[in-house]
């Protein structure tokens, strides 16, 4: 019996995602999303009732999407973090907005990431910005989150999976606040802290 | 690629024209082409703002029209079409029959998404200048706009042809190809780069990223050589260069423990075999080869030692270091193991006798 995974993201992460690709507008970005998985079933099965809470977000990089050894290092940090921080919160997933305004496709790379990604999260999802739906955010009164959610089958990949519902409703309007005062300018992501170490990526004073 | 003194400079000028000084504005957009740094927003609305002033435009002389280049540019990069088509229309005024303008021109079509009419200007414009690079360029970043990665990749090969000695060029092929998952065509990129451009870091950091990603055994430990080259011609300062040498360690060298460990079981396999009565021609045969095992192994742990910590070597090769082999030697002796034992070690001694110093 196949259920459905119900998807939640936080206004955290949510707001986390779009500003970091609305930092880096050139640039293809990605990230790792952070989060808690709790299901009725059993919880390592890909099918079954599970609800995936999706608390927060890593953004990863800008540049240089493709290579390995950064990727590797950035994933092991986070996952120390995690497991130092004891709230029982994993990797449960991965963003990806792409260069293109056009580019509605998840591309290989994210895919193949995503699938690493759902080697120790079965449940993982990856978020794609829509940048469609993200341009007719400044019209005001639009309620759907601005990303689209892809879900892994293990016959068929990674296919454009179920809706993805914001945990809170204020979230989009608190994201085009944030987007007119530029906030977008005091994230930091792990290319930043590369380039310059004292720039935290898990940007604690985002929020303030 | 930006120094951090020049970025430093830059941010400040920033800062100075967004307060409000004006009068640093000419400054500003002259140091952003100079780096050729991407800050279209700020570039077009500072320097909209200066066209727009009288007395500042005509304090920057022939300079304006470079200005005016500039924002037509950033101006496209914000999407204010209209206002880079006003700049433009200036810039025909002034110079009609321009390749210059006209490729703003082209572009300027290309922002529009008017594909085939762009297409048309460049094949006219490269008609009577079949050898300007930048119109070349223009034909990969439409094939690149337009999601055709592969004929953006076919040509920059052409191109790359002609013009072998483009470094960015290069860097941008190697970058396709990275996203098409090509990396062994990127690390290509990369070996040219390299070999044009020896001492610039970053090219070796890209190359080691390249390796560590391709895998394989010989390719991670080229990596590390990299890595370090990186670390070297960074003087240190280079993050990912560090890191990418720690996760090439924690990849491959075991940990101290474990060397040890195997050690002291070859050692201890040694002196087992030498003293079992298995049948003495056999024996001696098996003996040997665990025995040269063992010296290699030695020599083994001692170079780890060296790679990772220099003073931690000091510990086993040295005065110290060498009481302590010889103790084991006359612990052989009374273990009775055979003359054929005492063989190695004795070897060893020698060895750390000769080269201690170096290390």
């Amino acid at each position: 019996m196949v259920g459905d995974n119900k998807y939640e993201i936080s206004q955290r992460a949510y707001i986390k995602i779009v500003l970091h690709a609305l930092k880096h507008q050139c640039n293809s970005v990605n990230g790792v999303l952070v989060g808690k998985v709790t299901g009725a079933g059993n919880e390592a099965s890909e099918e079954g009732n599970s609800k995936i809470e999706i608390v927060d977000a890593v953004p990863l990089f800008h540049a240089q999407l493709g290579v390995l050894p950064m990727l590797e290092l950035a994933l092991s940090q986070v996952e120390e973090h995690l497991i130092a921080d004891k709230e029982s919160l994993v990797i449960a997933g991965y963003y990806h907005a792409n260069e293109r305004f056009d580019d509605y496709e998840l591309s290989p790379l994210a895919r193949k990431i995503g699938d690493h990604i759902a080697r120790y999260c079965p449940q993982a999802g990856v978020l794609l910005l829509d940048n469609r739906l993200l341009s007719s955010l400044g019209k005001g009164g639009n309620k759907k989150p601005v990303v689209q959610l892809y879900t892994r089958d293990s016959v068929r990949g990674w296919r454009l999976g179920v809706d993805l519902s914001l945990k809170e409703p204020t979230a989009n309007s608190i994201l085009s606040d944030y987007i007119s005062e530029k906030r977008e300018q005091l994230l930091f992501d792990f290319d930043d802290h590369l380039y310059d170490i004292s720039k935290d990526w898990l940007n604690p004073d985002l929020y303030n | 690629m930006v120094g951090v003194a020049e970025e430093a400079e830059l941010d400040r000028l920033e800062k100075q024209v967004d307060g409000g000084r004006k009068e640093d504005t000419a400054q500003y957009l002259s140091l952003v082409r100079k780096l050729k740094v991407r800050r279209s927003e700020k570039v077009a609305l500072h320097g909209l703002a200066l066209l727009n002033s009288p007395s500042a435009a005509s304090k920057l002389g022939d300079d304006v029209w470079t200005v005016y280049e500039q924002v037509a540019i950033a101006a496209m990069d914000c999407n204010c079409l209209d206002v880079a088509k006003e700049c433009i229309t200036a810039l025909m005024k002034k110079f009609p029959d321009s390749n210059r303008v006209g490729r703003l021109e082209g572009m300027w079509m290309e922002a529009k998404g008017y594909w085939q009419q762009a297409e048309k200007v460049y094949e006219s414009l490269l008609e009577v200048n079949a050898t300007d690079p930048f119109l070349h360029k223009r034909k990969v970043a439409m094939a690149k706009a337009q999601g055709n990665f592969s004929g953006a990749v076919e040509a920059l090969n052409k191109y790359l042809e002609t013009f072998m000695a483009d470094h960015d060029a290069w860097r941008e092929l190697a970058e396709l190809y990275i996203s098409l998952l090509m990396y062994k065509q990127a690390a290509f990129c990369y070996e040219e780069l390299i070999l044009a451009q020896p001492t610039n870091a970053l090219y070796h950091l890209g190359y080691a990223e390249l390796l560590y990603t391709i895998g394989g055994l010989e390719n991670l430990r080229a990596a590390k050589k990299y890595y370090s080259a990186t670390i070297e011609l960074s003087g240190g300062r280079n993050i990912r260069a560090l890191y990418g040498v720690v996760l090439k360690v924690l990849l491959f060298n075991l940990p101290f423990q474990i060397h040890v460990g195997c050690l002291i079981e070859s050692l201890k396999w040694n002196f087992v075999c030498g003293n079992r009565k298995v049948g003495q021609r056999t024996c001696k045969a098996k003996e040997a080869r665990s025995a040269w095992k063992g010296t290699l192994l030695l020599l083994g742990f001692g170079r780890v030692l060296c790679e990772a910590n220099k003073s931690s070597a000091f510990l086993f090769w040295p005065d110290t270091g060498m009481i302590r082999i010889a103790s084991m030697c006359r612990s052989l002796n009374v273990l009775g193991s055979t003359m054929f034992f005492r063989r190695p070690l004795q070897l060893l001694i020698y060895l750390c006798l000769q080269h201690g110093n170096e290390i």
